[in-house]
Formats: C-alpha cells, structure tokens, sequence
C-alpha cells in the first residue's frame, strides 16, 4: 500500500516485440487499474498470506481468509467475534523447542507494547484438532498524523511444510548420527528415545527382540524420571507378553500399529487387573503408534511412541517418518548384532586353532619320535635292505617334520591372531646364512625376479631360527607377490650400531601412503592361514614375533616406486 | 625298568604311554637307567620306593591326576628332590614361562626331535653322570 490508488493508471496492451524503455513501458503496457476500496478489501480477504489486524487493547479486529483458515475457523467473522482471551484459548503457543510460549512474546504483542518488533517465527497448535503449525510473523504499527499508533498489521507467512521437512531431517540425521556410530545397540537406542522425548512423542520405548529370552526393553524415555520409575515397574510386574495385544501383532505382521486415541474401555480391556488399569492410566497412554524394528526382513523389536495429550494424538500422516527412524533403528540393531556376530565367530575360530594345533602336537611328537628311533636302529642294522629302509624312514621324517612345522605354524598364528605371547626357542644363528638359503629357495621358485644378496660379514642374533626364518621368508614371498612385472629383489645383510639388519627390496607396486600406518597393525588376509607355504603369519604376526624376540620390522615404501622392509635384532654381546 | 646306567637314571613323566616308550628308547640307547611315570602319584611313588635319586626328570604338565606343575610343588618341598634337574617337554603354549615358574633347568616344546630332547638331558644330568 505504498502507492495511494489515484498513481496507478489504467493501461492497454500493446502487442508487438520490440523491446521497450521501461518509461514507455510504465506509460503503455500492463494491467494497471484504479482499485476500488471494495477491491482492495477483496485483496487483502483473498491474500494467500494471512493477515490481521489487532487495535491496541489486543483485540482482533480483523481477520483474511487465510488468517482464519490458519486458526482453525471456517470463516473471519468466527475469530473476529471472540474476545480476546477466547481467541487465545483456541491455540497452544510454542517456542521452537515444543515448550509453552507467553503470549507477551508473540511478534504482534512486542509490536504493541514497544512500538514496533522484528518479524519472529511461531509455533502453534490449534487445540481442537492437534494440528501444528509454524509462521514467520511481521508486524507492522500503524499510526495517525500524530504519530499515535493506533492499530497493528500482522502478515503471517505459513512455513509449517518447510519446517516440518527441516525437522525431518534434522531428526533423521539425528538418529543417522547416534545410530551410525552404534557398536553397542543398547546405548545408541537410548540415545535415540531420549532425542524424541517430548518433542516428538512424550514417550519412547524401544524393546528388542532376543532369539531365546523374547522381547527385552532396552529404552525407555519420558521428561519425568518418576515415570520413567512408574513404567519401569509396570514392566517388571506386567511384563508384555509378545504373543498378544498390539505389541504381538506389530511382531508378527511387521507392519505399524496406530492407536490414535485409547479409549477408557480399551484400557480397561488391556489391564490384567484394576491395579494394572490405575497403573496404565497414571502413565498417560492417549496416542500410541507401534512401529517394528526391522532389517533384512525380520523383526528385530519394536519402537513405541506414546502421546499423553489427546490434542496432540498421532496422525496416519506421522507415519512415514517415524516408519523411517524405525528402520534405522532397526539397521542399527542389526548391524551391531551381525558385527558382535562376527567377532564370536573369528574369535571361536582362532580358539579353535589354538586347541587343535596344540592337540595335534603331542600324536605328532609320537610319530616324529617313533620314526627317529626306527631310523636310528636301521642305520646300524647290518642287514642288506637295511640301506632302503633308511631311505624310507628319512622320507617319512621330513614328512612328519613338514607337518609339525605346519601344525606349530598354525599354532603360531592362532595365538598371535587373538593377542597371546607364542613361546620362543632362541638360539644363536648368523642371519647372513639364513638369508641366502631363503633366497635360494626362493631364486628356484620366482623366475621372473632376480634376487641379489648382499652380504658382507657374518652377523651373529639370538633369535629362534623358525620363527625368524618364518618372517623372512614372508617378505620374500611379498616381494615377488607385490611387484608382479618381475625385476630385481635385493636383500642386504648389515649391521648398524649393536643392530642386526636385514633389508628386502623390491620396484614393485609399492604401499599407499594412507594404508602405511595399518601396515602391520591388523591381520589382513585371513586366506593365507592355509597358505601352501604354511607360513600365514602376516605382516602383523611377522612384526609381533620379531618384537618379541627383541627386534622389530618396519617398512618404506612409495606408490608405484617400491618398498623395502627392514628387519632388525639386537646382535649377540652388544 | 631300573638298571645302573653308566649315565645315571632318568625319571621320564608322561601320560602319553606311545611318548613315554620312545623317550625311554631313545635315552636308554644312550646309556641312561629309565624311570617310567604316567603322572605325579606315580613319580612320587617312584621316587620314594627308590634310595637312588635320578639325575634329573623329563616332565610334562598337562597330566591326568597329578599334573606337572603339582608334582614340581610337592619335589620342591622335599629336601631329597628338590635339587633334582626338571627339564619340561610340554605341548603348552607358554612352555617356556611355565618352565620358569616352576623353576626348571630347561623346556622343549613338543613336537620335540630326539637329539635335541638328547641334549637337554644330557645337559640336565652333566655334573652326576661326569663325561656328556
């Protein structure tokens, strides 16, 4: 209403394309007309924002179309009607948090009382149907020649789809993040209920479903921890019974329950007895929606949210998205519980192999003594075929020797795999000729690389010769397994300081520099167990048993340029 | 099984009976008496019934009845055996901490070969039986 009406002129549409000053286009062109006061009374009743007008004891005086639709009245007239007080009885004030809001801190209210206030957004729910609603208020103070104000203009833009997409997503991303870092399900889904509680429902209860116990409540969340204590209780003396009522049949469909409103009958019907009943009723369970926890198909558990206010009673349009914080409640849940799933089952495995491959030690010892003492009679038998029999008998010694190097590999690996010490059998060995037979061994096998040996002068380590022959022999074999294009592997034997060293380089695919610093630190392949060459140790065991034989193993390394490992033991006397 | 043995007597402590036979072979071979127990009772038995102390004892731990580490108590509280040389042959995983604790001259972890397991005792029994 900048303009008074006699500035706006009628104009006729020119037609043509030319295009035009906007002088010629103010003189010309539009749908410039003179507006009536009956017109511009239609305007502002037809307005798609709503529009009011409160003189300055706080009465409405005037309401559009949209302002009424707003506050839940069919026509103006309605609201303009009602006194004051009345008027405001029909809406529930909100702060941005769902807590009661003053009057006094409506926009139109400052305006009034300091003479002009910054637009504000409101939250409101009209009491008679719950429904909520959120508008971003301006008001204006209008005064006469005097400066004397004397009404105030309220324009309020309805940003209720906005806010409730904002809270959607806040809430879900929420829910994501208290979720996401779920190891432990029990505290996320606490965590959860209590996020919900009280702008979403006054209650939240989450049960989950175990595969022998049945359902275990594992959330419960109300402000008020005395009913927290209340429902707490309930549960212990009534425990649910999963077959039955509402909880049964959300178990057994998969699909979400709504009780919009409880009916006094149909508490009455759900109490076991009346102290039940008083119980129920003292909890303040109006509204109840039952949504199914589920993943991969089943249903892990429920996910109960309880109104107490009949106002506010839960819609079929909730559904949706509180359908979607089950489901991630729901994944959560299952992903912790196939996570702990899979830790059991690793660690069983690993205790598995610590008990067999002890197990299998002492028929072995059996067998490997037996062939021993057999060979040890045979070489002083005089006896003509004594010679074969000794061929025989050393063919099967080196075979029971190879599988008690397996079966005490396997040892090896299972208990550095769950964290336990492997006994060490040190002994004096000069390393220089531990790395040529392994470079030999492994000059026969990989045709393709060239393997150098630099090794100057004897270095002498305590160190447990299988062990340590285990570990190189690994770095051997990674060498060749991670420069596929063939080219030389160098291994140098050298001292440095009391420090035995040896060095194994490759030009092959070299190490990301990110995975670097998990190199050694987790088992990486669990295939290799069962490797044929039986070593399956792995850069952490490798680095594991060479820690505790006083030494250690390092690596540098650049992407596509190569690595070269570092193994290092204390030398003898130093 | 008891003979005097230019090397001295050896008491082997195994429940395994194939173990027990082919550490007794192998040792009398070179020239040590054998003193055969299935578990500690029967060492202890053994022990007692003999007025010749063994030069020292292959043990094992894990033992049906009386274990290996309950015989090693009980020889450490008797002044006759407590200096007696223990060398542990055990399947255990920490052999080697429990050959300590149980204050053994040395361990072999099984499967272990007999010229290392003649070694050991060899070591075990060289102040008694002179020459090794």
């Amino acid at each position: 209403m900048a303009k008074a009406p006699s500035d706006v002129r009628p104009a006729t549409r020119t037609k043509g394309r030319k295009p035009r000053t906007d002088r010629a286009a103010n003189k010309t062109t539009g749908h410039g007309w003179v507006a009536s006061a009956e017109q511009l009374y239609l305007v502002l009743q037809e307005a798609g924002d709503a529009i009011t007008v409160v003189d300055m004891s706080g009465e409405l005086r005037y309401a559009n179309k949209a302002a009424a639709s707003a506050m839940g009245f069919e026509e103006p007239d309605e609201a303009v009607r009602l006194p004051r007080k009345e008027l405001m009885a029909h809406f529930e004030l909100l702060d941005a948090d769902g807590r009661p809001l003053p009057e006094e801190a409506l926009p139109g209210r400052r305006a009034q009382r300091e003479g002009s206030a910054a637009e504000a957004l409101v939250r409101f729910r009209i009491r008679a149907t719950g429904e909520e609603r959120w508008s971003l208020v301006r008001p204006t103070v209008v005064r006469d020649a005097d400066g004397q104000p004397q009404f105030v203009i309220s324009s309020f833009h309805d940003v209720t789809a906005l806010k409730a997409t904002e809270r959607r997503l806040t809430l879900l991303a929420d829910a994501g993040s208290i979720l996401g870092k779920a190891v432990d399900y029990q505290e996320s889904l606490n965590e959860l209920a209590r996020m919900v509680v009280p702008d979403l429902a006054d209650w939240c209860v989450v049960d989950v479903v175990e595969p022998e116990s049945g359902l275990r409540r594992v959330a419960v969340a109300h402000e008020d921890p005395s009913l927290v204590e209340l429902a707490e209780e309930v549960q212990r003396r009534w425990p649910s019974n999963i077959e039955e009522g509402a909880t049964g049949e959300v178990l057994k469909t998969g699909e979400p329950l709504l009780l919009p409103i409880i009916s006094e009958e149909q508490l009455v019907a759900a109490a076991r007895d009346e102290e039940h009943g008083s119980h129920l009723r003292a909890l303040g369970l109006t509204s109840v929606v039952i949504l199914p926890l589920i993943a991969r198909e089943r249903v892990l558990g429920l996910f109960t949210l309880v109104r107490s206010d009949e106002s506010r009673a839960f819609r079929d349009d909730e559904l949706p998205l509180l359908g979607e914080l089950a489901a991630r409640a729901g994944t959560a849940v299952d992903n912790t519980r196939l996570l702990h799933e899979a830790t059991e089952a690793v660690r069983l495995r690993d205790d598995f192999l610590a008990i067999a491959s002890h197990d299998m030690r002492t028929p072995l010892a059996a067998i490997l003594g037996y062939l021993q003492l057999a060979l040890r009679r045979a070489h002083k038998a005089e006896d003509p075929g004594g010679q074969k029999l000794v061929e025989y008998l050393s063919a099967a010694e080196g075979m029971a020797g190879r599988l008690t190097d397996l079966v005490a590999d396997l040892m090896d690996v299972s208990l550095l795999r769950s964290g336990r010490p492997i006994a060490l059998e040190p002994v004096e060995i000069e390393i220089g000729l531990v790395a040529e037979r392994l470079v030999d061994a492994h000059r026969k096998l990989a045709r393709t690389h060239h393997f150098v040996l630099a090794h100057s002068q004897p270095v002498t380590v305590l160190a447990d010769l299988r062990r340590f022959e285990r570990v190189l022999d690994n770095l051997l074999s990674n060498a060749v397994k991670f420069s596929p294009a063939g080219g030389e592997v160098r291994v140098t034997v050298d001292q440095k300081g009391g420090t035995a060293r040896v060095r194994v380089k490759d030009h092959g695919l070299g190490i990301p520099k990110d995975d670097l610093p998990e190199l050694f630190t987790r088992y990486r392949r669990a295939s290799n167990v069962a490797g044929v060459r039986g070593t399956g140790l792995g850069l952490a065991g490798s680095r594991e048993i060479m820690r505790q034989m006083g030494g250690d193993i390092e690596v540098t390394s650049r992407e596509g340029k190569g690595s070269t490992f570092t193994v290092t033991l204390p030398i003898v006397g130093q | 099984m008891v003979n005097r043995a230019p090397r001295g007597d050896v008491l082997i402590v195994e429940d395994d009976p194939a173990l027990r036979e082919v550490y007794g072979e192998v040792l009398a071979g070179e020239g040590f008496g054998i003193r055969l127990a299935a578990n500690g009772h029967e060492a202890l038995a053994l022990l007692s019934a003999e007025p010749e102390v063994p030069c020292m004892i292959l043990l094992d731990l894990r033992m049906p009845g009386m274990n290996g580490w309950e015989l090693a108590d009980r020889l450490r509280e008797t002044a006759r055996w407590q200096d007696v040389p223990i060398v542990v042959v055990a399947a255990h995983y920490l052999v080697a901490d429990e050959a300590v604790r149980i204050g053994a001259a040395s361990w072999l972890q099984k499967p272990v070969t007999l010229d290392r397991l003649v070694a050991a005792v060899r070591g075990a029994c060289a102040p008694l039986g002179g020459a090794a």
